[in-house]
C-alpha cells in the first residue's frame, strides 16, 4: 500500500508558484500495478519521484512500507570513467549489499547485458544501447515490491526487446509497478489500475482500461 | 530495515570508492601523482623564499615549514573547491532514493583528509631520512590545529555546495578565490615577518590561524602572533553551522532535477 496524505507539491518559477499538487490525498491498494496517465506536465514524473522517495512533497506525506525501486531502466547517474562493473558495484553498495550478493547482481546484469568485454571497460565508450542493457539489467536484478517506470522505451535489437519483455513478466508475478507512458496500450498491457492526473488532482480508477477511456474523453473536451 | 546510520554509512563508503577510482583511476600514476604534485610546490617555494626563511626563522628547517603549511592548505583548498561541484554533478545520483546532495560532499572531504594524512606522512619521512628531526613539539594540538581546518573546509564546502548547486556559474569564481587564498594563508611565510600594521587585516583568515597554531605547536622557536584557538574554533563551528542551514532552507531545490 502506498498513501498519499495530503501531499502539496509546487516548483519555484519566476512567476511565482506553480503547484503541481494540492492538497492531495489518496491510498493505492495493495497488488496493483498502476498506470498513470495525464497531459505533459501534468506532474505524472513528479508523483513518481515522490512515491521513490528521490522528492519530497512541500507538504504532506508519501508513507509506505514498501520497497520501491529507482526509476527502472536509469543510466543517467552512471560515471562515464567507470566500468559497468563498477557503476554496479557503486549501486549495490548504496543499497547496503553484502559482498556475495553484489557478486551475484554483477553476475546476473552480465549475462543479461551480453555486452563482453564492454563489460569492463568505462561506461563513456558504451553505446546507447549497451547503456539501457546494463541499467534495465541492474533494476531487474534487485527485488523490489514496486518498480517504478517512467516512459520505457524498448531499447536494443527485437532479440533483446523479447528477453526484457520476458523478464519484466516474470517479475510482475511477486511484485507491482507503476508506469508512466503515453501509449495507453503500453499501460493496458502492464497494469491494473489507472491514476489519471488532471490539474493537480489525481482520480484513481480501478480499471485501467477505464482510465485510459476517461483520459481520453477528458483531454477531448 | 535498515537504519539511517546504516544507509548513510553504507551511501557515504559508495561515494569514497567511486570518488577514488574517478580521482586517480584515469592516470596511469594516479596516486603517485597526489604525492608529486605538492613536490613541485615545495621545491619553488623553497628557491624563493628559502633564503628568507631561514633568516627570519633561526630552528626552523624551512622545507618541515611549508610541509606544514602546504598539505593543510593543499587540503583545504581540494575539500572546498570539489564540494562545490559535488552537489551540481552527481544530481543524476539523487534518483536512488537513499542518496542525499550532501554525501558526495562527507565523501570527498574524507577522501581529502585520507590523501593529506599520508601525504604528510609520507613527506616527513622523505625528510628524516635527510636527518631532519620532522617530530611535532606538542603532536595533540597540531592535530587539534588541522581537524578544525578540517571542519571549516567541509563548513565552507557545503556552502559552496549548496550555492553552486543554485547558481552554477558561480563556480567559475573559485580560481579566483583560490590563487590569493594561497598568498595569504600563510603557507610559505609566518604572520610575523607580516609588518605589524598589516597583521589585523592577515588575522581575518581563519586558515592562516589553523597554520600558525599549528606550527606553533609543531616547533618549539616558532614565534607566533596573534592567532587565537577561540577565532579558529568559532569559525569552524559557524562555517559549518551556515552551510547546514543554507542545505536545510534549500534541499527541496537541491533535490528537483
Amino acid at each position: 500500500m502506498i498513501e498519499l496524505k495530503n501531499v502539496t507539491k509546487w516548483y519555484q518559477t519566476k512567476k511565482g508558484r506553480h503547484y503541481v499538487f494540492r492538497d492531495v490525498s489518496m491510498i493505492f491498494p495493495e497488488g496493483k500495478s498502476i498506470g498513470i496517465l495525464g497531459p505533459n506536465g501534468a506532474g505524472k514524473s513528479t508523483l513518481i519521484r515522490m512515491i521513490g522517495g528521490s522528492e519530497y512533497p512541500n507538504s504532506g506525506r508519501v508513507i509506505t512500507k514498501k520497497n520501491i525501486s529507482w526509476p527502472v531502466g536509469l543510466s543517467g547517474g552512471f560515471q562515464g570513467s567507470m566500468s559497468g562493473r563498477d557503476n554496479i558495484k557503486f549501486i549495490c553498495r548504496i543499497y547496503g549489499l553484502s559482498r556475495d550478493e553484489t557478486l551475484d547482481k554483477i553476475q546476473f546484469v552480465r549475462e543479461f547485458a551480453e555486452i563482453g568485454n564492454y563489460f569492463d571497460m568505462p561506461v563513456s565508450t558504451y553505446s546507447s544501447g549497451m547503456r539501457s542493457k546494463i541499467s534495465f539489467g541492474l533494476s531487474m536484478s534487485f527485488d523490489f515490491d514496486y518498480y517504478l517506470v517512467d516512459e520505457c522505451t524498448s531499447v536494443g535489437d527485437q532479440t533483446f526487446r523479447h528477453k526484457s519483455n520476458k523478464l519484466f513478466d516474470q517479475k510482475r508475478e511477486k511484485a507491482n509497478i507503476i508506469m508512466v507512458a503515453h501509449n495507453p496500450q503500453v499501460l493496458i498491457r502492464n497494469t491494473d489500475i489507472g491514476a489519471v492526473i488532471i490539474d493537480g488532482k489525481i482520480t484513481l480508477l480501478d480499471d485501467i482500461k477505464d482510465a485510459a477511456k476517461y483520459y481520453s474523453k477528458v483531454v477531448k473536451n | 530495515m535498515r537504519t539511517a546510520i546504516q544507509i548513510q554509512r553504507s551511501v557515504i563508503f559508495a561515494f569514497f570508492i567511486r570518488e577514488l577510482k574517478t580521482r586517480f583511476g584515469s592516470y596511469r600514476l594516479g596516486y603517485l601523482w597526489a604525492l608529486l604534485e605538492p613536490l613541485g610546490h615545495i621545491l619553488v617555494i623553497v628557491a624563493v623564499f628559502g633564503a628568507m626563511g631561514r633568516n627570519s626563522m633561526p630552528g626552523i628547517e624551512y622545507p618541515l615549514f611549508i610541509i606544514t603549511g602546504l598539505f593543510p592548505f593543499f587540503f583545504f583548498k581540494y575539500v572546498w573547491t570539489r564540494s562545490a561541484e559535488a552537489v551540481k554533478s552527481n544530481r543524476a545520483l539523487l534518483a536512488y532514493r537513499y542518496v542525499k546532495p550532501l554525501d558526495n560532499i562527507w565523501a570527498r572531504a574524507l577522501l581529502e583528509l585520507l590523501i593529506f594524512l599520508i601525504g604528510f606522512v609520507v613527506y616527513l619521512i622523505g625528510l628524516a631520512t635527510f636527518g631532519i628531526e620532522v617530530m611535532p613539539h606538542r603532536p595533540l594540538e597540531v592535530f587539534c590545529a588541522y581537524i578544525l581546518l578540517f571542519i571549516f573546509a567541509i563548513g565552507v564546502g557545503i556552502v559552496s555546495g549548496v550555492v553552486c548547486g543554485i547558481f552554477p556559474e558561480l563556480k567559475k569564481c573559485i580560481p579566483f578565490i583560490n590563487r590569493p587564498l594561497y598568498f595569504i594563508s600563510g603557507v610559505f611565510i609566518p604572520l610575523s615577518v607580516v609588518p605589524e600594521k598589516f597583521r589585523v587585516y592577515f588575522l581575518w583568515n581563519p586558515i592562516l590561524h589553523a597554520l600558525e597554531l599549528a606550527r606553533k605547536n609543531y616547533f618549539p622557536s616558532f614565534e607566533h602572533s596573534g592567532a587565537s584557538w577561540l577565532f579558529l574554533v568559532m569559525s569552524s563551528l559557524v562555517s559549518l553551522f551556515i552551510g547546514l542551514a543554507l542545505y536545510r532552507i534549500t534541499r527541496f531545490k537541491l533535490l528537483e532535477s
